[in-house]
């Protein structure tokens, strides 16, 4: 199985009059490593926002191997497969770093019948969708009481889950180099570390599409380039699709593929990094021809 | 038998071994004194054995909902409120709607409900946060209490409802205070081992996710819904027992008995003690229940004779400021009268008590060990690591 493919449609994101994206297409085939950059603002973070369900969006739409997933909630939207790390960093910060890793699993620690329906997309309506619900109250209270039943318990069944998950979760933290920080706090963990944490968070949930919103900030050159490192290892190792945001050049023409460049809240230039860094827009929206634009990236 | 030894041994490593080895000698000697010197204390202390037991099973009710899932409730008070009408409505013979039932069939149907009603609050709360949450909930225990005082064809109003048919064993009725102690007991070694099994699975880690973070536990696809809802429906079915129990130790339930101060003391508990851990809630409802009982006891008075000679100390003392400053203060009083006057100013010497808990543990008595680890600096050389970085 290899990564999902995204199709961005015509996506757009008002708020309150602001327009922090308008009429997008991004196209990602599967497996593929795409970058994200343009200058701060630009709404390249709205983007994933509008891609994990954080946001809905006002206009357009947003397929995952051909489904749609706008509208959806951000848990229907992560048990679909996308996952995501956050610019500031936010981990659980009063759990370890393995337990982090295991609310990542969250959707994979379950016993018996593992079948889940597609999610309903909703009206638009808060009460029609509260509505609903209702028929599907007594079976959720059911699964509910189940659930409780087989934590209290503990059957075999739901000991084996955890123990599988729990080994998955080690080799995970392996797998980013945090094999010795198992059972630190997560708040205590350095701060390269703390991306890193993220990250292996993000891939429990087994992703088959994986948005990285500036995995290297605040990290010196050789943390990144072993960022980047990381990063291509995770694309082949577990066959997902990759979109990042990145303001460091040198990483994202180091390992991205193909790049999108957003400005204002549009779709300025798309390519590979060479036809990017030589499109006169790109040049212009980071160099800038009008005042206060920029904001210090180096440009290509 | 086998796989019984087997797994008591799971129940052993998991729970006997995460109690820290210095803390292991008092569990002990609490659980040497609650069943082997209780036969000691009369029914004045056993009455305060199960106050604390109850308070200390309600504080693990709510200690689910704002120590694991992280949603403050000041509402509490009407799940145990459910609890106690449920058992009071359907088997006391004075109620309208008597339905001459076993006890042991309303229990069961007194959790049933706490959690639906649990879940009933819990619906409209969903989207609110913090503070916010607090003041909506803090709102529905109001809005039980007014219910039950004014839905007389069901509760009989403030009259109350009383002869509650007392729990049959079949060998024995429980009765008398010692045997409701021995039950409350029982109702918190279940729950501590209900909630202690909840809080180490997948269901727990849910909820602590929800706590930290919202949205990031929804990233991780963790439905919030129905994770809040399910601490929620947990803890009232934990305040329904408690209710359950109380009403026909009681034997008078009425709306009075379910005012805001229950929540804020079980909440009290759960603080004072250490949030998010049950030895903690059960430190915590010692002091907060048990010491304001224990104050008005005739053996505190007679304690307190002891120390007569303190009187012919500071009285000279008191004497020789009155004369150098200008103030009056008087005497100290008799040493028969301290007794009383101790239990008339309980609350006054409570309310410092938990000032100098608060000051000397801020994190509660027993800090759960995460807390432990939060408030532990990370060791020399990360920091220097991270300080290279950040």
């Amino acid at each position: 199985m290899a990564g999902a493919t995204l199709s961005v449609r015509g996506l757009g994101m008002r708020f309150e009059g602001l327009a922090a994206l308008a009429d997008v297409d991004i196209e990602v085939p599967g497996g593929q490593i795409r970058g994200v950059i343009g200058p701060n603002g630009a709404g390249k973070t709205t983007l994933f926002n509008c891609l994990t369900g954080f946001y809905h969006p006002t206009s357009g739409e947003i397929l995952l191997d051909g489904a749609r997933i706008d509208g959806l909630a951000t848990h229907e939207v992560s048990a679909l497969g996308v996952s995501r790390t956050f610019q500031n960093i936010r981990l659980f910060a009063n759990m370890t770093a393995i337990e982090n890793v295991l609310v990542g699993s969250h959707t994979h620690i379950t016993v018996g019948s593992g079948e889940r329906r597609a999610p309903r997309r909703p009206s638009g309506h808060r009460l029609l969708d509260a509505a609903r619900k209702i028929p599907g109250a007594p079976r959720a209270a059911g699964s509910a009481i189940n659930e409780l039943a087989g934590a209290v318990a503990r059957p075999p069944a739901v000991r084996r889950v955890e123990s599988e998950a729990t080994d998955r979760a080690r080799r995970l933290l392996q797998s980013v180099g945090l094999q010795r920080r198992e059972n630190m706090i997560a708040r205590n963990l350095p701060y390269g570390d703390q991306r890193r944490l993220e990250l292996a968070r993000a891939l429990a949930t087994r992703p088959r599409l994986l948005l990285l919103d500036e995995p290297t900030a605040g990290m010196n050159p050789q943390e990144s380039a072993s960022m980047v490192g990381l990063i291509r290892r995770i694309r082949d190792e577990f066959e997902t699709t990759v979109v990042l945001i990145e303001h460091q050049m040198r990483v994202v023409m180091g390992v991205c593929e193909q790049i999108t460049v957003l400005d204002y809240g549009r779709r300025i230039a798309e390519g590979s990094p060479a036809e990017v860094q030589q499109d006169a827009r790109v040049v212009e929206a980071y160099l800038g021809t009008r005042a206060g634009t920029g904001g210090g990236h180096a440009a290509p | 038998m086998r796989s019984l030894r087997a797994s008591w041994g799971r129940v052993q490593e998991q729970t006997w071994e995460r109690i820290p080895s210095r803390l292991r000698p008092i569990v002990w000697f609490l659980i040497a004194f609650s069943v082997v010197f209780i036969n000691r204390f009369d029914d004045t202390w056993m009455r305060m054995f199960f106050l604390v037991g109850l308070y200390a099973t309600l504080g693990m009710g709510l200690n689910v909902v704002v120590g694991m899932a992280g949603l403050l409730d000041l509402g509490f008070v009407a799940f145990f409120a459910t609890g106690a009408y449920t058992v009071a409505i359907f088997g006391s013979p004075v109620s309208p709607h008597d339905a001459h039932l076993n006890y042991w069939v309303l229990v069961p149907l007194a959790i049933g409900l706490g959690a639906l009603i649990g879940v009933l609050l819990g619906l409209p709360v969903l989207p609110l946060r913090g503070d916010y949450l607090a003041i909506v909930t803090l709102g529905f225990g109001e809005i039980i209490r007014i219910l039950a005082l004014n839905m007389n064809d069901y509760t009989r109003g403030s009259s109350g409802l009383f002869e509650i048919r007392k729990p049959d064993l079949g060998f024995m009725v429980i009765e008398d205070v010692r045997a409701f102690y021995v039950m409350i007991l029982v109702a918190a070694l279940a729950v501590w081992f209900v909630t202690s099994r909840i809080r180490d699975s997948r269901v727990g880690r849910a909820w602590e996710a929800i706590r930290e973070d919202e949205d990031v536990a929804a990233a991780m696809g963790i439905n919030t819904t129905r994770y809040k809802l399910m601490a929620f429906a947990t803890g009232a079915a934990v305040g329904a027992i408690g209710g359950a129990i109380y009403a026909p130790f009681i034997d008078f339930v009425a709306p009075q008995s379910f005012s805001l101060q229950v929540s804020i003391n079980v909440l009290a508990i759960v603080i004072i003690g250490g949030m998010g851990n049950t030895t903690g809630v059960i430190a915590g409802s010692l002091i907060l229940i048990g010491v304001p009982e224990l104050l008005q006891f005739q053996e505190t008075a007679d304690f307190l004779q002891k120390f007569a000679w303190l009187r012919d100390v500071l009285n000279p003392v008191i004497h020789g400021f009155n004369t150098v400053t200008f103030l009056n203060l008087p005497d100290l009083p008799q040493p028969e009268d301290w007794g009383k006057k101790l239990a008339l100013y309980r609350f006054v010497v409570f309310g410092l008590l938990m000032v100098i808990v608060m000051v000397l543990r801020p994190m509660g008595i027993f800090p759960s060990k995460r807390r432990e680890l939060e408030f532990e600096n990370p060791p020399e050389a990360e920091l220097a690591a991270s300080q290279g970085v950040g």
